[in-house]
């Protein structure tokens, strides 16, 4: 039986490959990971990476999950595209557990393979890592030239490649095990996977219990709740997929006209399981970048709001650590301050901590206060916090007059504000602050030019006048408010990057079950080219294919990645990083033709062996 | 109609080279598609060994032998799915050696049509869809009058008018094959190829697919080259032409049953 099995890998040649490919790309993310891991040890410099080691980790995890997806996916097609011989097995005597474990063990010959490939791509992985740490966009750095490849690394390789494909092997194998002998003796091979109710029953229930946790998620701003929510959301729409994607495939295939292109759509539509599950792998990427869009533009839009509030010229602040306590609230440095005509405002922050329930308790002079940044009060008024007096931010749901206790204070709400970065919980008399108790430390001073001051010209006076101090850092708004966005960007880009790889995964998926299908169908190719269809025809057809099951994947991600997008967005707006749910519809709108092209290249590869089918091979009965 | 006899019909092919027999008999008329000494080997099998055949328009032309014999190879090289490796084939006045690979697809669809032994139809399509699919391909309108009259006509002579808007899988393997033969009308082709068209059908079904290939022949003049191993079938051809080891061995005119099951029964005649 295993010769019968090595033998029949080795026929099929090509195709087995096309099954462990997309877990070459899991495998290669995860070993190239622990290779800077291991290497970054040996030098030494180790905790800076730390954060890349994880995220890269969690990609290299989603990738092997999408991998494993799309193997279950091309093991189910082979299986059914291999009835006959697998029949015939059993006819000359092989019992189903003989089958079941020939499928079994050609899987994990796969996932050997697969793992020794992703070794070797590792170390691209790796290489490419390295150029990122060292050249800016991720922190750390990781000197010398080769990489450290340790025992550990190639047995997580192994065990993540062969338990990836193995377990997703199991259903194709059970399935394979469970074909009738007679079935040597049909002409057609049974259609891949029927559509049983039970499975649009569960995968309905699974659905909803997913997509219904998000709203519970929000309420009780639960967040590790998403995590559940989101497999059992990967896991309904697998099932449900089915059920929809044909006629999913059929209405965003509409705008493809022309014979190639109705029958590209009709192909798409023809067998939904399979499209269903195509689309299932490259969803996982794609809700991924939906949602990283989703929350980077909701995590943008407060700061951009925060800085056209931001009426404040410069902030000064001590730079380092806060030993020195040379701050900018020192008396002295605040009078040079005040005294200069450049300077319209100086307000002075200091806060004290109360711990992540009672939250950041700031003071600053409360008259000043609007001169500098717009706290955009909602309830009450930022002038009647006076002595004993406070405002409160608005996610704290104390309205005014009402008594709340701050630390050993006991202050009267004053003032509902908006969230704002940096004023987070409180905000009171300097007087009040002693009284709530902790160690009061400044922050930071705002400060304001006066009319028809150019800040640029300020900016001498201002450092000359804080020279007594060492370490202080005087930075202008525009600067500031750069800087955050420029490293909400970056963050940005990274996060894109990696669910752009998740997606590239799914898209192997694509090209996957194209090239199997056209196996499957050489024949009705055949007779497609023997009625007058031309190579170029044949070749958009297939493409059209591409296209259209790319889509339903686009569509599946988009509304999935929205969904958990918001519900993400919900659960952080009240986090130390305020997002405002925004859906970045241009962006998202963009992806669609991306992934629309991104299939069509998927389909490039198949499309040409569709091409290439031999007429006379396909249309002569054998 | 001929003698029979195995003596004597192995007598007169010796006295006549086929080639020269068979261009006697179809001087008069015009010829469809032509084979001129076309040979054609696989790696070590010779499957056409310099064939020349004319076959006549308006006929339904039946080709016999035993597998491997090479009729389904002559069938595919007159039809241009296939190169010959010397002489030439002329559809008309075109000789097919001469066009290229899109050229031939686009003869193929506007000039032949092909009934297959199964897989003739799109799963995914219906039977008026998949029946009008060589026009589409071609970019045609179906829907337009003189098509529409035409398909008409040629849903019509099938008997699938009630059909149309079922799938292939709805269809019987006789309503298939008769959807196929529709489909193979539907460009007004200059020949229509079959291969084994009964070959995956039950006697009666069979029957139904060949007496609509006759109706072809006398009702719209279309001409009809089929190549089937079935005694049965040749009985409904005009002229039937037998092959073995890639050579035309014999040639009637108005088979009956009777005289192609003798053929069949002794294939090694003119051997």
């Amino acid at each position: 039986m295993i010769r019968v099995t090595l033998l029949g890998l080795l026929a099929r040649g090509w195709r087995a490959a096309l099954t462990g490919l997309a877990a070459v790309v899991g495998v290669a993310v995860v070993a190239g990971t622990l290779m800077v891991g291991d290497t970054a040890d040996r030098a030494g410099s180790t905790e800076e990476l730390d954060l890349v080691r994880q995220i890269m980790l969690v990609a290299g995890g989603v990738a092997v999950l999408v991998g494993a997806f799309i193997v279950n996916l091309t093991m189910s097609v082979t299986v059914a595209q291999r009835t006959r011989e697998l029949a015939l097995l059993r006819c000359i005597g092989a019992d189903n557990r003989q089958v079941r474990r020939s499928v079994l063990l050609e899987a994990l010959i796969i996932g050997v393979l697969a793992a020794l490939a992703g070794l070797v791509a590792g170390y691209g992985v790796a290489a490419v890592l390295r150029v990122l740490i060292n050249s800016g966009p991720l922190p750390g750095d990781l000197p010398g030239h080769g990489f450290v490849l340790s025992v550990r690394t190639a047995l997580a390789a192994f065990a993540v490649g062969c338990l990836a494909t193995v377990l997703s092997a199991l259903a194709p194998a059970r399935r394979a095990g469970r074909v009738a002998p007679v079935a040597a003796l049909r002409d057609t091979a049974p259609p891949l996977g029927r559509q049983r109710a039970w499975r649009v029953a569960a995968g309905g229930l699974l659905l909803t219990a997913g997509l219904g946790a998000l709203p519970v998620a929000v309420a009780t701003a639960e967040g590790p709740l998403l995590f559940p929510a989101a497999a059992l959301t990967l896991v309904g729409v697998r099932l449900v997929g089915p059920f929809v994607a044909g006629r999913l495939a059929d209405a965003v295939g509409a705008p493809f006209r022309g014979v190639a292109g109705g029958l590209g759509r009709r192909n798409a539509a023809r067998s939904p399981e399979r499209t269903a599950a195509t689309a299932s792998a490259l969803m996982i990427g794609l809700a991924l970048l939906t949602l990283v869009n989703v929350l980077f533009a909701s995590a943008e839009r407060p700061m951009l709001d925060n800085g056209e509030r931001d009426h404040a010229d410069f902030q000064v602040w001590t730079a380092g650590d806060d030993s020195g306590r040379a701050t900018p609230s020192d008396p002295a440095v605040v009078r040079r301050l005040r005294a200069l005509p450049q300077l319209a405002a100086v307000v002075t922050i200091d806060c004290v901590d109360q711990g992540s329930q009672g939250g950041q308790v700031c003071a600053a002079d409360p008259g000043q206060f609007p001169h500098v940044l717009d706290l955009d009060v909602v309830q009450g008024s930022l002038a009647a916090v006076t002595a004993g007096g406070v405002g409160v931010s608005e996610h704290r749901r104390q309205p005014v007059g009402s008594r709340v206790r701050v630390g050993g204070a006991e202050l009267t709400v004053r003032a509902v504000y908006r969230r704002t970065g940096g004023f987070d919980d409180y905000l009171m008399q300097p007087a009040d602050l002693a009284r709530v108790g902790g160690e009061p430390y400044p922050v930071t001073a705002f400060l304001r030019v006066a009319p028809g001051v150019v800040p640029g010209d300020a900016r001498p006076a201002v450092v000359a006048a804080m020279s007594g101090l060492p370490a202080v850092e005087v930075h202008e708004r525009s600067e500031l408010h750069e800087r955050d966005l420029a490293q909400l960007r970056s963050a940005r880009a990274v996060y894109r990057t990696l669910a752009g790889l998740a997606t590239l995964v799914g898209l192997f998926g694509v090209v996957s079950t194209l090239a199997l299908s056209i196996v499957e169908r050489r024949r009705e190719l055949g007779m497609l080219r023997a009625v007058g269809m031309q190579r170029r025809q044949v070749r958009s057809m297939i493409r059209v294919e591409g296209v259209i099951v790319a889509l339903v994947g686009a569509a599946f991600g988009l509304a999935v990645g929205a969904a958990f997008g918001w519900a993400a967005t919900r659960v952080l707006a009240n986090s130390a990083m305020p997002t405002a749910f925004t859906l970045p519809v241009g962006t998202l709108a963009a992806c669609v033709p991306l992934v629309a092209v991104a299939g069509l290249l998927s389909a490039a590869v198949p499309a040409r062996l569709a091409g290439r089918v031999d007429v006379l091979r396909a249309v002569t009965t054998e | 109609m001929g003698p029979g006899g195995y003596g004597i019909v192995a007598d007169r092919l010796r006295m006549c080279p086929w080639s020269a027999r068979a261009d006697d008999a179809v001087m008069n008329e015009t010829v469809a598609v032509r084979a001129v000494g076309i040979s054609k080997r696989y790696s070590r099998v010779t499957a056409l060994d310099d064939v020349s055949v004319a076959i006549g328009a308006g006929r339904f032309t039946a080709v016999l032998g035993p597998s491997g014999s090479g009729k389904s190879t002559l069938l595919h090289c007159l039809a241009g799915l296939d190169t010959v490796d010397a002489g030439a084939v002329y559809l008309g006045e075109e000789n097919l050696r001469a066009l290229d690979e899109r050229r031939l697809t686009r003869l193929r669809r506007d000039r032949i049509g092909f009934v297959f032994q199964a897989f003739n139809l799109l799963p995914t399509l219906t039977a008026a869809e998949n029946l009008v699919l060589p026009l589409r391909l071609a970019g045609r309108t179906p829907e337009k009058a003189p098509e529409k009259e035409w398909i008409d006509r040629v849903i019509d002579a099938v008997g699938m008018a009630d059909r149309l808007r079922h799938r292939p899988s709805e269809l019987s393997g006789g309503q298939q094959q008769r959807l196929a033969v529709a489909r193979a009308l539907v460009t007004k082709p200059a020949v229509v190829f079959a291969d084994e068209p009964t070959g995956n059908l039950d006697s009666a079904a069979g029957a139904d697919v060949l007496a609509l290939l006759r109706r072809c022949v006398d009702d719209l003049g279309q001409t009809v080259v089929m190549v089937t191993h079935d005694a049965v079938a040749a009985g409904y051809a005009d002229r039937a032409l037998f092959f073995a080891d890639g050579r035309v061995v014999d040639d009637l005119w108005q088979p009956t049953v009777e005289q192609v099951l003798e053929r069949v029964r002794a294939p090694r005649a003119a051997a």
